[in-house]
């Protein structure tokens, strides 16, 4: 299956815009298909969906950027981090050869998703493509994160772990 | 869809999702039939074009055929993402052609032109009747259907 995508051609806009806008069409596509065929279902088929996407979106920002799996994971953030800006807040905890923790103790993301009942929605758009840049990385990184703001705690945990040679 | 968000253009608004939407229809298509899958589509998009009609009247305080004209020239065709030309316009009838639709041209380029007329086309006949329930849209052809304008014609009864 073709996949058109990326971010949109013409200039930069922040990433939160993007998502809502993204948001005004899947909301109500997605309560059309609770409605046609029962939440479970379409909950699944749409989960899906943008799971395939959204992995598609962030691997093929991977694959323009140059170097060592690492360097690439570098430089997708690199793009990405300016259109994040200051939608969340990060708190640095260690960051070496090694290792990168940070939590994120505020997410505008989170806050828009729970706003509109819709955080396993914000989820698939938003929390999953860090795995998601992490795999630009692989084999040499590793992204551990055992809660977000999104799913209700209080930060996310980000514990990437570099491997060596 | 119909707002507008900071000072991105509705066109842009539209690659966005537009982007998204075909790529998750593409994939519903494969799971639950193109029937079905276009048919939520659809559902989904005349929904959208009933919320901005109704929208669209309350924002310009009116809905009369003037009103309506300038809601094609300052939101539908922003940016000049719609060149047109109007043939008559009275009381009751407005008529005009599109002659150039940026919008088609959006969803060639993206590679989805199969869903332009489910997208773009097939909002306009539910955003005119929400935007005033006596209004009706008679329209033979489209750009977006391979024609080479498409041809509104809008009666007030």
């Amino acid at each position: 299956m073709e996949k058109n995508m990326s971010t949109p051609a013409v200039r930069p806009i922040s990433l939160f815009e993007e998502v809502k806008i993204q948001t005004q069409v899947l909301v109500p596509l997605l309560r059309t298909l609770r409605k046609e065929m029962g939440k479970d279902k379409a909950d699944a088929l749409v989960a899906q969906a943008l799971r395939d996407w959204v992995r598609a979106v962030y691997l093929q920002i991977g694959e323009r950027k140059s170097g060592a799996p690492r360097e690439k994971w570098e430089g997708v953030w690199d793009e990405l981090r300016p259109r994040i800006g200051d939608a969340v807040e990060r708190e640095l905890l260690r960051n070496d050869d090694d290792a990168r923790d940070y939590n994120v103790n505020r997410c505008n993301f989170a806050e828009f998703f729970k706003a509109l009942g819709e955080p396993d929605l914000g989820a698939l758009l938003v929390c999953d493509f860090d795995y998601y840049i992490a795999e630009v990385g692989a084999p040499v990184l590793e992204l551990t994160r055992t809660q977000t703001i999104m799913k209700g705690a209080a930060y996310c945990d980000f514990r990437y772990r570099f491997k060596r040679g | 869809m119909e707002q507008n968000l900071g000072n991105l253009s509705y066109l842009i608004q539209r690659e966005i999702q537009m982007r998204l939407l075909a790529n998750l229809l593409r994939d519903f298509i494969s799971e639950i039939g193109y029937d079905q899958a276009m048919a939520v589509a659809n559902k989904t998009i005349q929904k959208d074009g009933m919320k901005a009609g109704k929208t669209m009247a309350e924002k310009y305080g009116g809905n009369d055929i003037s009103v309506l004209l300038r809601v094609i020239g300052e939101v539908w065709a922003q940016e000049k993402a719609l060149e047109f030309e109007v043939l008559e316009k009275t009381e009751n009838r407005l008529r005009f052609n599109v002659t150039r639709c940026r919008y088609a041209e959006l969803y060639d380029r993206l590679g989805i032109k199969e869903f332009g007329y489910c997208f773009s086309c097939n909002r306009d006949e539910p955003l005119i009747k929400a935007f005033n329930s006596r209004m009706k849209l008679l329209r033979t052809q489209t750009i977006m259907q391979g024609d080479s304008i498409c041809d509104f014609l809008i009666i007030l009864e």
